[in-house]
């Protein structure tokens, strides 16, 4: 038996086991079972994420400030939930002049159990 | 039936000569479920991988009137079928891998799963173009449609929104043009109801007829891929599937997955039907090339 045999069985066990890993990945972090592949798409509407910025008494889009970090920030949570990195968007927030005021993220996600969307605001 | 009659049923495999080898190739491993071809020739598999072109195509000319590439990608692509087409396979699989390549590249972390699906596909199409035979296209493709309708079909049921119908009822009162038609099915009340419930829910149909029609789909995904694993029912379950995956996916709006789950399921048949199926593939393509430069933006995906 060659190596090369067990690099393909190899290969044709992972293309199975990944999308178990998948969901349990996703299900852990809380990500968005649309991305990494995994054939999970079309299995709950995709979460709407948000970073707002606390002004007093209104709250400003992050993205009017820093665009790009904001888009790197929320596709990184769509893909790793909580293990994506706020540290930069918040550098760059704080050199746009943000440096005291409260930051949230509010995401809104679909429970497919009770058919419901649950939106939640938290410190980011 | 006995119990060796049942295994070959079950797995289409020569037990006796899967025995006598000391491990199983990989090749043996990928039939177990996905079925072995009886017979497989070369020009099938140029067939096959020229049907994934078909997608791949698709996926850039979007991309390109989007207005996120330009033009370059679709036309390597078309240099791909064109060299599949006069017998260039391993130019052709090779140009089709490098496009699909730098598609999922190009659109991480948020790339669809038919881009991952058309490069796992063109990868072993690839393989098998650069390898010693050892791993056959038509085997690893039949293995990928088998895996991608089981595993869709068991993720809408751990997601659990299909059984109760809370997924379609969230679309449709969502008012995504594209889930137009369900509310054809719904009926108006239906949809009052559920655009009540906006924004928060619960979205839940009331009608026996829709929430029939939402718990059929992750079992006939379920259901028609294991009936792929059965030699006897193979045939047609290919042929069902082919036109289940193909309408799911135009009702969703997908045409590229429909496209590539088209050019997917071609690997169960014979040369001939296969052929044709991918000449209807291409066919398809074009026409959806037209409608998308007539009407920019009408093909969501």
């Amino acid at each position: 038996v060659t190596g090369r045999v067990w690099l393909q069985a190899a290969l044709v066990l992972t293309t199975f086991a990944y999308p178990a890993g998948h969901f349990a990945f996703q299900r852990s972090v809380g990500g968005d079972p649309w991305t990494l592949g995994g054939w999970a798409m079309y299995t709950v509407p995709r979460p709407k994420i948000a970073v707002l910025i606390q002004d007093d008494q209104k709250l400003l889009d992050a993205r009017r400030a820093c665009p790009a970090p904001t888009t790197d920030y929320v596709s990184s949570r769509l893909v790793a939930g909580r293990l994506a990195d706020p540290e930069p968007l918040r550098r760059c927030l704080e050199k746009a002049g943000f440096a005291r005021k409260p930051l949230w993220r509010a995401e809104r996600r679909f429970d497919g159990k009770t058919g419901r969307f649950v939106t939640r605001r938290e410190p980011l | 039936m006995t119990l060796a009659s049942a295994a070959r049923a079950l797995i289409p495999v020569d037990v006796r000569a899967f025995a006598r080898r000391r491990a199983p190739s990989a090749s043996q491993l990928l039939f177990a479920f996905g079925g072995e071809p009886d017979e497989s020739s070369a020009r099938k598999q140029r067939w096959l991988c020229l049907g994934l072109c078909a997608g791949l195509f698709l996926e850039w000319i979007k991309q390109a009137l989007r207005g996120v590439v330009g033009f370059a990608p679709a036309v390597v692509c078309v240099a791909a079928a064109l060299c599949l087409a006069t017998q260039r396979v391993r130019a052709g699989s090779a140009l089709a891998l490098a496009v699909a390549a730098w598609g999922v590249w190009f659109t991480l972390p948020l790339t669809p799963n038919h881009g991952f699906a058309l490069f796992l596909a063109l990868a072993w199409c690839c393989a098998s173009a650069f390898g010693k035979g050892e791993l056959e296209p038509e085997a690893a493709l039949r293995w990928l449609g088998f895996t991608i309708l089981f595993w869709a079909g068991v993720q809408k049921v751990l997601y659990d929104s299909y059984w109760n119908g809370s997924f379609l009822g969230a679309k449709l009162a969502s008012g995504e043009p594209r889930f137009y038609w369900l509310g054809l099915v719904a009926g108006t009340e239906e949809l009052d109801r559920l655009r009540r419930a906006l924004p928060d829910g619960p979205f839940s149909f009331q009608s026996w007829h829709v929430l029939w029609l939402s718990r059929a789909i992750p079992v006939l995904e379920i259901g028609l891929s294991l009936a792929l694993a059965f030699k006897t029912w193979r045939t047609s379950a290919a042929a069902a599937s082919l036109l289940f995956v193909v309408l799911v996916q135009l009702a969703a709006g997908e045409m590229t997955f429909a496209i590539t789950a088209g050019a997917l399921l071609t690997a169960y048949f014979e040369e001939p039907l296969a052929a044709r199926l991918v000449k209807v593939v291409w066919v398809a393509t074009v026409g959806l090339t037209a409608w998308a430069f007539l009407l920019p933006g009408s093909i969501v995906n």
